[in-house]
């Protein structure tokens, strides 16, 4: 027994350190590498079944984080409209709230990259983002040269590269101060191309809802796993989806947001830079992360001596939340300490090894291959 | 089950299916899973087999170079484009070892970088790609025209363009599409820019850019150097890797040092992100996305559809653990294995192969037949081309779908790879 309990330790210690990313310098944090002593004799919840998971994700996150994004653009045409006819300095505080909320509503389900967000491309057509090489600026320029008035028909903006159809090229428009948007004859096509850009933006959220929950529609498909399901075939298939975003998420955060702050090697702009909102988009991705993680519950398959991975976990999103991304404290930090950007990388990216590695083998999922993969 | 007595089942399930198969008439059948030793001794033998290809193929376009280098001409440039366009067909159907295994993925930004930023070579029309790149301080470099450059602190002398010198040009100053190496610098020192966009035509440099005696653009002894450098090293770099495949070579070696269950999910690691990241993420539904010829994967010379089809028969010949090559090789497959152990999803593979297989060739017939190549079916207003390569991307997609099903079936486990700091934590500089 005292073999096996110190066997236990040794194991939580050198787990909690390999999900830290073996970095065991002090601003790392003491929950980084400490070994909390395995839970003895709590009551157990019934695992979350795969079938469980992937309705509770449908009906608690995914739905309602679609519908919100869909709500979120059905604002921005009108606000374009009002900028583009009056130039006041309201209509331009109105449309940078309504842009702040549609780009905060995509954050939260930026990792949804399956289904009617995968098909056609809606996913990069909404938010082309990150964008190391530039295509949004140069295409947008040769857009704006060729002044070609037949882009505000119905459709002909869906029929152009995906960096001109959505936010990251409505806001290029937003941000020019050289030629702001507004009533003058200079900003006239920039105002035909937002006009465009926002009313694009619309639709597509609408086809992304739709295509989740129309009758057959993805959230049928997910909820429906079988033999004759094309994309499902059991109901860990589905719940292996569901996951697998959760994986891709934590990788997009660490890997795009956070690791450029600390490897000098890495050039990408945060996203939403040009409207100051890479601070608010860090926090809605650690926000509905969260949320989903909670909501699938990986953690209720957890044997015994696995339980202290809860309690790492727990000190993990803290340290999330209590980052803003950047370096600086969120308003509303728990920790008292300023977690640096190299715990804040390191927590997300053992995160993201813990679950792919450690918490989905728990509940029996085999995760394999997603769009991060390659080069 | 002793090994002994394992071996015994085996004995009698073979006489069992050749006495059955004989009283059919049909050829003998083996029955039950074949051994993994041996599913990875014929996937060993089957990357020897396919890099001896392309290297000898490699060669073939080296000496082709030669001899448009002895005697620069129309015809000579056309035979170097031709063996150029042939040394692709056998090397694409190695991409699906590049994955999973190690020593092939570290090697292989040598051989098959892309996409490039060619101002780094030569010269370019800037009309069409500019004089400068924001991230790239190298965009317009040209190395055949600058016999020295700043490459960060240090200067480097280029004022004999060999081997060494254009393999620092790789990811030079860390940027990505600084290449200076492999199959798409030759590609661009044959063709040269393409400028038709999403019009018909591939690049069209003339032969005379390489002709010391009326050389065209400037500095063709240098560019002619350069041209000879590159097929040398694709040359070099395809023999290391046709080694390290070779019985004692290092790839088998590190394949071999993992347990039984590592070594089977290196193959489906190699297909799935293939499928999936790679060719249908960053090579085609990027291009299609942005409509942007640039994006094509071999943008030089109009072959994208060669490329993206011989990767998926690539992918078959491993699942099925049969390619017919120069020395053919046919043996125990990770195929026959999921077929007797997870027949369901062996069989999803197969038909999702199938379906990948229809959709690429679609495209590669279309663009055969001249009546569109791949840069004009990507093109925006292109609702034909665009739902040809979107069709191909779903069917990828799917197909690493059929293939994860294959890694549950056989209960494996495929490694999400962390980010650097954790493989390398000295990758990552400290916190700031």
């Amino acid at each position: 027994m005292v073999l096996r309990a110190i066997f236990l330790i040794l194991a939580a210690f050198a787990f909690a350190v390999q999900a830290a990313g073996a970095d065991l310098s002090p601003e790392a944090g003491d929950d980084a590498v400490a070994a909390p002593a395995p839970s003895v004799g709590a009551a157990r919840p019934e695992p979350l079944s795969h079938a469980a998971m992937v309705k509770a994700a449908i009906t608690s996150y995914i739905i309602p984080h679609i519908d919100g994004l869909k709500a979120a653009a059905e604002q921005l045409p009108t606000a374009v409209e009002n900028v583009c006819k009056t130039g006041t300095p309201a209509a331009q505080k109105d449309l940078d709230e309504r842009f702040e909320k549609v780009v905060v509503a995509y954050a939260e389900v930026d990792f949804l990259r399956f289904g009617p967000m995968l098909e056609k491309g809606r996913r990069e057509q909404i938010s082309f983002w990150p964008d190391p090489r530039g295509f949004v600026a140069r295409q947008l320029r040769l857009l704006l040269s060729s002044k070609d008035e037949k882009i505000a028909e119905p459709g002909a903006l869906a029929k152009q590269s995906a960096a001109l159809q959505g936010l990251p090229a409505l806001e290029a428009l937003m941000r020019d101060k050289d030629t702001p948007l507004g009533p003058g004859e200079a900003a006239h096509y920039r105002c035909i191309v937002a006009g465009a850009i926002a009313a694009n933006i619309v639709r597509l959220t609408n086809e992304v809802s739709d295509g989740w929950e129309k009758p057959d529609g993805w959230a049928d498909k997910l909820l429906h796993p079988g033999p004759n399901n094309d994309t499902y075939k059991n109901e860990s298939e589905a719940a292996v989806e569901i996951v697998k975003a959760l994986i891709v998420g934590l990788g997009l955060t660490g890997d795009l947001q956070l690791k450029p702050q600390i490897d000098p090697k890495i050039k990408l702009a945060p996203p939403y830079q040009k409207s100051d909102l890479q601070k608010a988009y860090y926090a809605a991705s650690i926000t509905a992360l969260h949320q989903l993680y909670d909501t699938v519950d990986l953690e209720s398959w957890l044997p015994p001596d696995r339980l202290w991975m809860k309690d790492w976990a727990l000190g993990t999103w803290r340290a999330l939340e209590s980052s803003d991304g950047f370096g600086g404290k969120a308003a509303h930090a728990e920790r008292d300490d300023v977690p640096t950007p190299r715990e804040v990388f390191d927590r997300t990216n053992g995160l993201r090894n813990m679950v792919a590695n450690r918490l989905s083998i728990a509940a029996k999922l085999t995760v394999g291959f997603n769009e991060l993969d390659g080069d | 089950m002793s090994r002994k007595s394992s071996a015994r089942g085996r004995a009698a399930q073979l006489l069992l299916a050749v006495t059955v198969a004989a009283s059919l008439g049909a050829n003998p059948v083996f029955a039950g899973p074949p051994a993994t030793k041996d599913i990875m001794k014929n996937y060993g033998d089957l990357a020897e087999a396919m890099y001896s290809d392309a290297l000898t193929k490699a060669k073939d376009l080296d000496k082709s170079i030669d001899a448009f280098l002895a005697a620069p001409s129309t015809e000579t440039l056309a035979a170097a484009r031709d063996a150029w366009k042939a040394s692709r067909v056998p090397y694409m159907q190695t991409e699906g070892f590049r994955f999973g295994n190690k020593v092939v993925d570290d090697w292989e930004g040598e051989v098959n970088s892309w996409p490039l930023d060619e101002g780094l070579i030569d010269y370019v029309d800037k009309d069409s790609y500019g004089d400068s790149k924001e991230e790239n301080p190298l965009y317009t470099a040209n190395i055949i025209a600058n016999k020295k450059f700043r490459l960060g602190p240090k200067m480097l002398d280029a004022s004999k363009i060999d081997k060494k010198v254009i393999a620092k040009l790789n990811s030079a100053l860390d940027v990505e599409s600084n290449v200076g190496t492999g199959y798409h610098a030759i590609e661009f020192l044959l063709w040269g820019q393409d400028l038709h966009g999403t019009g018909p035509g591939a690049g069209e440099r003339p032969a005379s850019d390489y002709d010391l005696k009326s050389c065209t653009h400037g500095n063709c002894d240098r560019r002619r150097d350069y041209l000879k450098a590159a097929s040398g090293l694709l040359v070099d770099d395809l023999e290391e890797m046709a080694g390290d495949w070779k019985p004692d070579g290092k790839a088998r070696k590190a394949l071999s040092a993992g347990d039984e269950s590592v070594q089977l999910a290196t193959v489906l690691t190699g297909l799935g992100s293939l499928s999936y990241g790679e060719l249908a993420g960053e090579r085609m539904k990027l291009g299609v996305l942005l409509h942007d010829p640039e994006e094509e994967h071999d943008c030089f010379s109009d072959n994208t559809h060669n490329s993206h089809y011989y990767d998926q028969v690539g992918m078959m010949e491993i699942w099925n653990g049969k390619y017919d090559g120069a020395t053919p090789v046919s043996g125990p497959s990770i195929a026959e294995l999921a077929r007797a152990k997870a027949p369901d999803a062996a069989k999803r593979v197969d038909d999702a192969m199938a379906v990948t297989l229809e959709k690429i060739k679609a495209i590669k017939v279309k663009a055969d037949s001249g009546e569109m190549a791949y840069d004009q079916m990507l093109a925006a207003g292109n609702d034909v081309g665009n739902k040809m390569i979107l069709d191909a991307v779903d069917a990828l997609v799917s197909q690493a779908r059929a293939i994860e099903a294959v890694v549950a079936g056989l209960n494996l486990k495929v490694k999400i790879e962390g980010s650097d700091s954790l493989d390398d934590p000295d990758k990552v500089a400290k916190a700031k």
